[in-house]
């Protein structure tokens, strides 16, 4: 370990080393970032350290419990597989933006006060979209902007929310907060921040955008640090806030239907995600220890094998090019490897007893009866039978198994190999060994989770619902794969925003033209006119001026009524 | 789609036949092994074969109604652009 380094330091440095560097040199320092990161990390003294001024704010840069020091380890080990999935790109805009972006959730999860915290949470926003646009293909432009507006409006909000709960008397010191009360004032703003980068339903919509269309190396990236840096936050500021109960009920439900219907196996994994962030989420919103601790280990465990199943699909993409399912098939073949990998993933994330998912999912269910939830119990049961079949099955059936799609693949480069079976690795470890997670989890609960009956009900569960599958593909009743587009919430802006695009287009800048027409250029020719005959003022000029004027009025008066 | 899928797996009908002993393995178990119930369910749970009546009737449920919501959701590949 290294002592008296500030974690993030190391990613800022690497990320300006790897955007003047090329070739081995680089590898070795996107490397040896998050490596060195994790050092510092582990070297970080308990409590607060590295306090700083900042424009008159007292920061606290690192402030380390169970509860951050458990985000910011996960977020070095993502980083470390990340960055070796991706060490064969040669885009340094890929690479810079990566480390920085890891570097910003480990800022973020061990802010001291809510300035740091909203600082750390501006540059995972900005970074993260020049990982979507690194891509190279014309796509990903419109998408990374769409992006970026809901990684501003969260930051915004959450910026709003903190300087209200600051004006009216609130501490910015976290660990002056504990839990925050949503009736008190600028707090609906803090979580409408962390929701809207946790995906809560009808801000989803970037999630299901943005994930499928970056590259394959991007992706994993991205799928690791945004959405659960804001799972992080709310189980900081939230637990046990009764909202995010049904919220997260809602989230764990509706995106299993999409994911039957999706053909783009990169979208299904997308609204896959947002189901698992509904369980931590019910699991915050429940707020017992046993809930909490469910709903971190989960977090962590959906980064290992979420990121496990964005990287096979990865790896298919960076072979074939194709990422839909009508595309794929009958890779197993070609790709062994990669498909006992993704299988790994599959069995994690489906909660197969002895791989990760297993436990950390069951304790969040538990805590649901314990606390009285039985409806939502068989909701999440359900959710549980859902994530089998699109995750657990669809995945990699479609991808390497059904018909044989006759395309020319072979195993991924063997970096994306190892970055693959390390995350599968880590996913049966923590299968089988539970205690060296739960152990460093934020409450002391003793919880049991292979006892006989568990492990049969949970079988029982996911043997039927795979025979149920296996029945339905026979008889011809499962949906077939279809190259569709299915509408989503973001139908509203996407096409409503065209609208909006007209309406300013035609009548609003047609009228306005109309009448700066009149007013500047025939108005005073005609009264100048019965006086003196000038000719009239070129009509551009005027135009040109005008908007600007106008602007500065607006501006004066702004500045003016903020002033006095 | 069984047809296609002979030439992918090695032999997909002997995969399906390990499924269904597998399940009735499990099934069989509910008659034998009293199993721990959570109070607050009880006596749902404590139904024998009630966790795999769930999980085969929630699977049909959920792909029945995402035929349902592919009739009202889906449009052609593009949809969004110009």
């Amino acid at each position: 370990m290294i002592e008296g380094l500030y974690p993030v330091l190391p990613f800022i440095v690497g990320a300006l080393l790897c955007f003047v560097l090329s070739g081995i040199p680089r590898k070795i320092v996107a490397l040896a970032t998050p490596v060195i990161g994790l050092l510092a990390l582990l070297g970080l003294p308990e409590g607060t350290s590295f306090q700083i001024s900042f424009f008159g704010f007292d920061l606290i840069l690192a402030q380390v419990d169970k509860l951050s020091f458990l985000f910011a380890l996960l977020f070095h080990i993502a980083g470390i597989i990340g960055v070796i999935y991706a060490l064969h790109i040669k885009s340094r805009l890929e690479t810079s933006s990566a480390l920085l972006y890891a570097g910003s959730a480990v800022a973020t999860v061990l802010a001291g006060d809510l300035v740091t915290l909203f600082l750390g949470w501006e540059m995972l926003a900005l970074t993260s979209a020049f990982i979507v646009w690194a891509r190279e293909d014309n796509k990903v432009l419109p998408v990374g902007s769409r992006y970026l507006v809901f990684q501003v409006l969260s930051g915004l909000s959450l910026l709003a929310g903190l300087l209200i709960h600051h004006q009216s008397g609130g501490s910015l010191l976290i660990s002056d907060l504990g839990v925050l009360d949503l009736a008190s004032p600028g707090v609906p703003w803090i979580l409408l921040a962390f929701g809207i980068k946790a995906g809560f339903p009808m801000f989803h919509t970037w999630i299901v955008d943005t994930y499928p269309a970056a590259s394959a190396t991007g992706t994993v990236f991205l799928s690791a640090f945004t959405t659960k840096t804001a799972v992080y936050a709310l189980a900081r500021f939230f637990p046990g806030t009764e909202e995010l109960v049904t919220i997260g009920a809602v989230m764990t439900f509706f995106p299993i239907f999409f994911a039957v219907i999706e053909n783009d196996l990169r979208k299904v994994l997308s609204y896959s995600m947002i189901n698992q962030i509904g369980f931590m989420v019910v699991g915050i919103g429940i707020g017992t220890e046993m809930a909490v601790n469910g709903a971190v280990s989960h977090a962590f465990n959906d980064v290992l094998f979420k990121g496990l199943l964005f990287m096979s699909m990865g790896a298919v993409l960076h072979v074939t090019g194709k990422t839909r399912g009508t595309d794929l098939g009958g890779l197993w073949r070609k790709m062994p490897i990669t498909t006992v990998l993704c299988l790994v993933g599959a069995a994690s994330i489906s909660a197969v007893p002895l791989f990760s998912g297993f436990v950390s999912k069951s304790m969040i269910m538990s805590a649901a009866l314990h606390e009285g939830h039985t409806w939502l119990w068989f909701l999440l049961l359900f959710a549980s039978a859902g994530v089998l079949e699109h995750a657990g099955i669809k995945i990699p059936y479609f991808a390497f198994f059904a018909h044989d799609s006759k395309l020319e693949a072979k195993e991924p480069p063997v970096n994306m190999l190892v970055a693959m079976s390390i995350g599968a690795a880590l996913c049966i470890f923590i299968g089988c060994n539970p205690g060296w997670l739960y152990n460093m989890l934020p409450f002391t609960v003793s919880y049991e989770p292979f006892t006989t009956s568990h492990v049969l009900t949970q079988l029982q569960l996911l043997l039927f619902a795979s025979l149920s599958v296996v029945v339905l593909m026979k008889t011809g009743t499962y949906p077939p794969e279809l190259v569709r587009e299915n509408l989503d919430f973001d139908v509203f802006y996407r096409k409503g925003g065209r609208i909006l695009g007209w309406i300013v287009n035609n009548p609003i800048a047609k009228g306005t033209r109309a009448i700066s027409h009149f007013v500047l250029d025939e108005a005073p020719a005609k009264l100048l006119g019965l006086v003196q005959k000038i000719p009239a003022q070129p009509p551009v000029h005027w135009q040109m001026v005008l908007p600007g004027l106008l602007l500065l009025l607006a501006l004066l008066a702004f500045l003016l009524a903020n002033l006095f | 789609m069984s047809q296609d899928s002979h030439e992918a797996h090695a032999s997909p009908s002997k995969i399906h036949w390990v499924l269904v002993a597998a399940c009735a393995v499990v099934f069989a178990a509910d008659f034998f092994y009293h199993r721990h119930l959570e109070p607050a369910i009880e006596k749902i749970e404590g139904i024998p074969g009630f966790y795999p009546i769930y999980g085969f009737v929630g699977i049909a449920l959920l792909v029945l109604l995402s035929r349902g919501l592919r009739a009202v959701v889906s449009r052609e590949d593009g949809y969004y652009d110009d």
